[in-house]
């Protein structure tokens, strides 16, 4: 197995706010990578890194052995790596087979002739099992169709790493269940995937690496088992106890 | 209905009104055809303005530019004694070219800001023909050679306007107009998502800037006359955009039914309150804004009728490509 994706020494600036700090990431061919953290930890802002949405302040981006730092979204997105967002973002007017087809139509390279393109589209829809909502408008999709949704037209750009941002969150364990399972399948697909999941179960599930951000840096990297034993990992989740000295209440 | 039914009962639509307007200036008088050339050109306004305003949905308010450096172009090279073919094309290139080369800076531009600084683009070409004295006639306006073109502006106003809305159609059923709508809904995702945004939103408004320029050029030819608040003016620049809305805009028949609308209402209420018709023209436009926001096309009467033509929003399967 090779290093598909690769991200070294990124820093990233908001003013005077530390994003990202030092964030080093190998993502292994075929791999689920888990990437967890607080809230507020970097975990977006890493992938919106990746994904040409914002450039790192300093350091580098490889994708398949190329230095991708920098490098507008839209160019990124026909390398072969796709996102969902983690507050869904469809195209809320247009139907849910429109969604998928701008990025059949723009996502991938080489472009499908133009009467593949809404079978690519409607076979994209029935793998996350949306087949039967393709006229329907996404804005009146739930929370879990749109979230599908987004899978799908991620999928739709043929990408070769999807970036997941907090697939599960907000859904019923009926539906988490569902969707770990069409992720499982994606990944028998030869698709890496790179996930960011507050919902420890789903990563100890799935991953097979588990990188932890706090406060923007790296503090553990490992097997799921591994990182969640860390004393550091579990002091950035749940704090320190105070020693009780009582008296000084200033 | 099937995909062909449905074509052929819009070529049969298509095919009558194609007869009914070729023969019309044999029966109607010049009132009637001034008054159909008038309508084409605020219909061909609207919808080449949807195309960025609609389609795209950049609130362009400065489309009248286009109108408006059409006509200035086309009026000096008529002056220097080329054929109507030569000079707006002239015209048209020039103000295409204009389109490419301010859409660069205007495009930073979003939402409220966009709107505001294509507004501004008219006061600038207000104040720059007023002042280019040699070029344009400065305040005095510009007139070009005499003569009556009222047939002849009428079959090429009337030709501009469909041929627009094709041009509309079209976009809106290809894998540019899927871009144009990704970027409305949200630019950053359709970016994200493989589409070249500044390159297609320049292409937009190169587009939309065509037609403008065009019966721009029509419309000088045929009143032989223009002056800055003529063609640079609030109306001009705004009626269209009104109109669009009014028929619903992002859809390829509301500027249609939006001009025709509206420019009835005016003709009517003018011709038959001349006292009142400001008032009365002003009321309709709250009431069709406060009650069918969405606009004419998207009512319950106009609505199923457009999507089982195949001309509404909706677009189905075998359309897209």
């Amino acid at each position: 197995m090779s290093t598909i994706l690769e991200c070294r020494n990124i820093y990233k600036f908001f003013g005077g706010l530390t994003a990202l700090a030092n964030v080093d990431l190998a993502v292994q061919e075929g791999d689920i990578y888990g990437v967890i953290g607080p809230n507020g930890a970097g975990k977006t802002t890493l992938f919106n890194v990746i994904s040409g949405a914002l450039k790192p302040t300093s350091g580098e981006v490889f994708f398949a052995g190329k230095r991708i730092t920098g490098r507008e979204s839209n160019k990124i997105c026909r390398l072969g790596i796709a996102r969902t967002y983690q507050l869904v973002r469809p195209f809320a007017s247009l139907s849910a087979l429109e969604n998928v087809l701008v990025g059949v139509s723009f996502g991938r390279e080489p472009l499908l002739p133009a009467e593949e393109r809404v079978t690519h589209a409607l076979s994209q829809l029935d793998f996350v099992g949306l087949g039967e909502k393709a006229e329907e408008a996404a804005e009146n999709l739930t929370l879990v169709e749109k979230k599908r949704l987004e899978i799908a037209r991620a999928l739709a750009t043929e990408p070769k790493v999807l970036l997941l941002d907090e697939v599960v969150s907000g859904l019923t364990p009926t539906e988490v269940a569902n969707l770990i399972e069409i992720v499982r399948e994606i990944q028998s697909r030869g698709v890496t995937i790179v996930m960011i999941e507050h919902v420890l179960k789903v990563v100890m599930e799935l991953c097979r690496t588990v990188m932890v951000l706090h406060y923007g840096s790296r503090i553990a990297c490992g097997s799921p088992a591994e990182v969640v034993s860390d004393p550091e990992v579990i002091t950035a989740y749940l704090g320190t106890t105070q020693p009780q000295t009582g008296g000084d209440g200033a | 209905m099937n995909r062909n039914g449905r074509r052929l009962s819009a070529l049969i639509a298509l095919a009558v009104a194609g007869v009914v307007l070729a023969l019309l200036p044999r029966v109607a008088g010049s009132y009637a055809l001034v008054w159909i050339s008038l309508l084409c050109v605020y219909l061909t306004l609207a919808a080449s303005y949807d195309i960025v305003g609609g389609y795209m949905g950049y609130m362009n308010l400065g489309h009248s530019t286009f109108f408006g450096l059409g006509a200035y172009g086309t009026a000096i090279l008529l002056n220097h004694g080329q054929p109507l073919a030569v000079a707006a094309a002239g015209g048209m290139v020039f103000t295409a070219g204009f389109a490419a080369l301010v859409s660069y800076p205007l495009f930073r531009l979003r939402g409220a800001y966009f709107a505001l600084a294509t507004f501004g683009m008219i006061s600038l070409m207000k104040v720059l023909s007023n002042n280019l004295r040699d070029l344009t006639g400065g305040s005095g306006g510009i007139s070009t050679p005499p003569g009556d073109h009222t047939i002849g502006a009428y079959y090429l106003s009337v030709l501009i306007a469909f041929a627009t809305l094709i041009v509309s159609y079209r976009v809106s059923r290809s894998r540019f107009g899927l871009a144009l709508f990704s970027i409305r809904e949200d630019e950053e995702v359709a970016r994200a998502f493989g589409t070249p945004t500044n390159l297609y939103k320049s292409l937009a408004l190169v587009i939309s800037s065509i037609p403008a320029s065009l019966i721009g050029g029509t419309y000088v030819w045929s009143v032989t006359y223009i002056s800055p608040p003529a063609v640079f003016g609030l109306e001009i620049a705004l009626s269209p955009i009104v109109m669009a809305m009014l028929g619903g805009t992002g859809t390829l028949l509301g500027p249609l039914l939006g001009a025709v609308f509206l420019t009835s209402c005016q003709e009517l209420l003018w011709t038959k309150l001349p006292y009142l018709h400001l008032t009365i023209y002003g009321m309709i436009m709250v009431l069709v804004g406060l009650f069918l926001p969405g606009g004419l096309v998207r009512t319950a009467w106009f609505r199923p009728e457009l999507d089982r033509l195949g001309l509404g929003e909706k677009i189905s399967y075998p359309d897209l490509s």
